[in-house]
């Protein structure tokens, strides 16, 4: 199955590399593979080199498309990590 | 002693990362890159021989990375994100699959196709206009320098066996080395490169290790086991200091650890004068992640937020303005925070601003203002009186635009 989402990155550091870790470590949890979108660009979502290419400030918006059995758990828990700012304080 | 030939003092002018005064010997480590073999491989078992020793030696760095990681020292566990995301570039599939492709398609051997993919990825590095992302490549480096180092079987000097009180000097000191560093007995570390935003420096910072970064040449400049003077605020470091200078610094160290005592003894204290006269004390902050350092010394409150650093991108989204500043409420609540919403003088940016365009600037400002303040009034005035969750003199903002809104106001109607 696939599903596709847009976020808009909520913390102040932009989608910098500890969030970017937290969502490759959230992705090795799944058998559903994600791409991250950004204007033209897909990306990996399991690289983390690959996010941070996608250099996302604050206040961009990427579309998430994750292909696989679960990708409904997947996508849920990825929004989850969004909406908490990846779970930063600052 | 001045026995053998003294070398004249010498001062660099780095970037203090990390506070403190420290006067000792310098131990320099030799972090400097591998030297690498470029091969071609001749038949296609020597290809998948070398893909098993890439494979080999990306493990091996692999476990010494957790290895680090389960020894930091509870000081330094909050930076353990450090060490993890060094794990995932060492997993990540740009690293390593576009290596092993590149030791199969184009016959190379290990390092020179690992050095291929680094210089890769650097390149897509350079293209990205956000520099905290891009000086990230940083990262990169270091994780490709130790598996380069498993690949040539060299073994370096463990950083975790200097038990001498020296002061470290290095071209380069990853985040992980950083964290080898038996602090005890290191007194801090001096570098040629890396910054204030390094990982390196909020280790040092975490682990109140004076440093001073960017010196651009120091180890070339220092010999092992002259004496050096490092100055971690200022960024200040002087080799060979001779006597008059180390006095003056011991000086400055011993006021500085009194400064630094004397606070620590009376900061939760309440600020009171002998008469019961009660005096708030505030700290001043330009981001929100300075907010846990100042709790430390006894706050009690955020006497003023200055936001205008949000600006230096370009205008930013008023949402993420408003945003911001309840961000910033929420983390200082139940303690008020006073938010200059915008000062935007032509001081704030690059020097060398006319003074014509500073007027502009400042004039920019006000309109700025006036408009935001129109809007966010009574937002801002309900947030407020809302405060059920996190009480915030968000009242005194309110005042602050009204004020602002009024002069921008006035000004419009004499211009």
């Amino acid at each position: 199955m696939e599903l596709v989402k847009k976020f808009r990155i909520k913390n102040n550091l932009g989608l910098h590399a500890r969030a970017a870790a937290k969502i490759v470590e959230l992705g090795n949890q799944y058998k559903s593979q994600l791409f991250l979108k950004k204007g033209e660009q897909e990306v990996d979502g399991g690289s983390i080199l690959s996010i941070l290419t996608l250099s996302c400030p604050r206040g961009t918006e990427i579309e998430s498309r994750i292909v696989g059995e679960d990708s409904e758990d997947f996508m849920g828990k990825l929004n989850e990590l969004f909406e908490q700012k990846f779970g930063e304080n600052i | 002693m001045k026995g053998h030939v003294a070398s004249e003092p010498r001062r660099l002018r780095g970037i203090g990362v990390s506070p403190g005064i420290i006067i000792g010997k310098a131990r320099l480590i030799d972090r400097s890159r591998v030297k690498i073999l470029y091969q071609y491989l001749i038949d296609d078992d020597r290809t998948g021989q070398e893909v098993d020793r890439f494979k080999d030696a990306l493990r091996a760095a692999e476990e010494k990375l957790v290895t680090l990681k389960d020894r930091m020292t509870d000081q330094v566990k909050a930076q353990s994100f450090i060490l993890d995301s060094h794990l995932m570039i060492l997993k990540d599939s740009m690293l390593g699959d576009s290596t092993i492709q590149r030791i199969l398609n184009e016959k190379i051997n290990a390092e020179w196709a690992l050095k291929k993919s680094l210089e890769d990825i650097r390149q897509v590095f350079e293209q990205i206009d956000d520099e905290y992302i891009s000086t990230r490549i940083s990262d990169v480096e270091n994780v490709v320098e130790r598996v380069l180092r498993h690949l040539s079987g060299e073994t370096h000097e463990g950083l975790t066996e200097i038990d001498e009180r020296v002061i470290i000097v290095a071209h380069d000191l990853s985040p992980a080395d950083t964290t080898e560093l038996n602090i005890n007995k290191v007194m801090g570390f001096i570098t040629d490169v890396g910054g204030r935003t390094s990982h390196t420096a909020i280790m040092a910072q975490a682990l109140e290790l004076p440093a001073v970064m960017g010196l651009k040449c120091a180890s070339e400049l220092v010999n092992e086991g002259v004496l050096l003077i490092v100055d971690g605020h200022s960024g200040e470091v002087v080799v060979n200091p001779d006597d008059s200078a180390i006095i003056n610094y011991q000086e400055r160290q011993l006021r500085h650890e009194k400064y630094k005592s004397g606070i620590a003894l009376t900061s939760h204290l309440p600020a009171e004068t002998l008469d019961g006269h009660r005096i708030a004390i505030n700290a001043n902050i330009e981001f929100l992640g300075e907010v846990e350092v100042v709790r430390d010394y006894g706050w009690e409150g955020i006497g003023l937020y200055r936001t205008e650093f949000l600006y230096l991108k370009g205008l930013p989204d008023e949402e993420d303005l408003f945003e911001d500043y309840k961000e910033v409420a929420q983390v200082v609540a139940p303690d008020p925070v006073t938010i200059r919403t915008l000062d935007l003088g032509g001081d704030k940016l690059a020097s060398g601003i006319d003074k014509a365009r500073h007027a502009g600037m400042a004039y920019y400002a006000i309109l700025l203002e006036l408009r935001r303040a129109l809007r966010k009034q009574q937002e801002l005035y309900q947030l407020a009186h809302s405060g059920i969750d996190w009480k915030s003199r968000l009242g005194r903002q309110h005042q602050t635009l009204y004020y602002l809104g009024e002069l921008a106001g006035e000004i419009m109607r004499t211009a």
